[in-house]
This record gives C-alpha cells, sequence and structure tokens, in this order.
C-alpha cells in the first residue's frame, strides 16, 4: 500500500511517461479491460504501489479507467455496485478512498 | 477540420463528410451513445463496464443487440435511413463486437471514438455519411428527440427513458 503522497521525480516521470502511451495507444477503445490490458498500462501496475497517488491525480483531471489498476495495487474496490460502469461515479469513491489515506 | 490523430486513425473520414461535434469525454463510449447514455461506459463482460441487466453479458453481436434493445432498440433489415426511426450499427471482427454507431435524422451516422479523453484536446464523436457494412446487425427504434444527439434534453421530471445515466435496474 502507498504510504506518501509524493512520488520520487523519477516514478513521476515514468508514470506519466507510460501513462501518455498508453492513452494514446487505447484512446479509441471501447472497453475498459481491453485498455487495462495494454503493456503500458501493465507497466504502470508493475511500478508498484507508490503510483497510486499518481493515478489518483490522473483520475481528479478525467475518469480514465485506472480502476483495474487502482484494485490490483491496493487490494481495495471503493465503488459501490450501482455506480459500476459509471466513470465519473467510480472517480469520485476512489478519490474519496485516496483522501481518508492522503493519497489525493 | 479533424484533427491529426483523428485524420490518422479514420483516414476516409474526411472525404466521408466526418465533423466532430463534442468535446472528448471519456465517461462514455460508443454502445452508451447509441442508448442515449453519457455517463457510462456499455461493455459485456467487464468490470468497469455497465451491461443493462437481462442482456447476455458477453461479448457477441446477440448481446450488443440485447443490450440496445433494452432501451427500445428492435430488429431492421439495414441500415438505410427511414424517417421516424433511429438505427445502431453493430460492427464486429470475426464475430466479436468493435464498435457500435447511430444513426441521426437526416440518415447520417454518428459514432463515439472509444473514450477519447486525450490531453491536451481530442476527439469524441464524429458524424458521416456512410452507411455502415451490409455485414453489420442493424436495428432501429423510434426516433427519440431528447437524445443528445438530437440537441436537446430531457426535460428534468419528464417520463420515460433517463438519458443521463443507464437505465435502473
Amino acid at each position: 500500500m502507498a504510504t506518501t503522497t509524493a512520488p520520487p521525480p523519477t516514478l513521476t516521470s515514468r508514470f506519466r511517461t507510460l501513462a501518455d502511451e498508453w492513452r494514446a495507444a487505447t484512446r479509441f477503445l471501447a472497453s475498459p479491460a481491453a485498455a487495462a490490458e495494454h503493456p503500458a498500462y501493465r507497466a504502470v501496475v508493475a511500478l508498484g504501489p507508490d503510483v497510486v497517488p499518481l493515478i489518483l491525480a490522473e483520475l481528479a483531471d478525467a475518469p480514465e479507467p485506472w480502476f483495474a489498476a487502482l484494485r490490483e495495487l491496493t487490494g481495495a474496490d471503493p465503488v459501490l455496485p450501482a455506480d459500476r460502469g459509471r466513470p465519473r461515479a467510480a472517480a469520485d469513491h476512489w478519490l474519496a478512498w485516496g483522501r481518508a489515506r492522503g493519497l489525493a | 477540420m479533424l484533427s491529426p490523430i483523428l485524420q490518422a486513425a479514420f483516414p476516409d473520414l474526411d472525404a466521408d463528410g466526418g465533423a466532430v461535434t463534442h468535446p472528448p469525454d471519456p465517461a462514455y463510449n460508443c454502445v452508451a451513445w447509441a442508448a442515449g447514455v453519457t455517463d457510462a461506459l456499455w461493455w459485456p463482460a467487464d468490470p468497469d463496464g455497465y451491461w443493462p441487466p437481462g442482456a447476455p453479458d458477453e461479448l457477441t453481436v446477440a448481446a450488443f443487440v440485447a443490450a440496445l434493445a433494452s432501451v427500445g432498440y428492435a430488429p431492421c433489415t439495414d441500415g438505410g435511413y427511414e424517417p421516424g426511426f433511429e438505427k445502431a450499427a453493430v460492427y464486429a471482427r470475426g464475430g466479436v463486437p468493435t464498435h457500435v454507431a447511430r444513426q441521426l435524422a437526416g440518415g447520417r451516422w454518428s459514432s463515439k471514438l472509444g473514450r477519447d479523453a486525450g490531453r491536451g484536446g481530442g476527439d469524441g464523436l464524429r458524424h458521416g455519411r456512410r452507411v455502415p457494412p451490409a455485414a453489420c446487425r442493424v436495428i432501429r427504434v423510434p426516433r427519440n428527440p431528447f437524445h443528445p444527439a438530437n440537441g436537446r434534453r430531457q426535460p428534468a421530471g419528464r417520463g420515460g427513458r433517463c438519458l443521463d445515466s443507464p437505465p435502473a435496474g
């Protein structure tokens, strides 16, 4: 579990590179699960839990499908069943979860 | 003028009379757009997708037809324009659905391009004239003037299908 809201600059830089690559490569995909299978997305997950604050910051900017990564990295799933498939609501749940832990 | 990204991804769009009509928005996708929903990602068998209760939760053309039937679509024969009806075309590759487009008044077709949300701009929707290939499964529904594509929002409190959230269930 991530314990800091200030990831090291090298991690931030690596994350931004991967996130930009993922976004560009999957922007026209309709399936969140398919987008989460992209190698750049998997590489973000492989960066480990310290990347969670960076993902939450991305979610605050736009409700992109980072939810699978967050579940994998944290073991949590704060999205209510009724809000599954609704990215804005799901992002709000994750951001509230992150704020409660000092991660967002 | 289409962005370089759109021109690269869809090189025939200019010739097809395509135009961007809405800003990028990652909160809904092509299936949701066909269903008149702009706050959900409609996709089956996906932990981060919404799929209507009762529709098979599987990546098949039949499941897509069933999902869109939940908002009133019914089978029809082709993608030709029929006044008074909206149509949706389910695109598939090797039997696996890849996209859904919907027909606008006058016969033009409208697509939400994935969840397109690129930073620094992007293009959310395209409109073009091209009729979907014959291989597409086409279904139709009586025209709903309150669909977002038709430029009118459903008044608050009005009965019928809510356009801002998935059907209750």
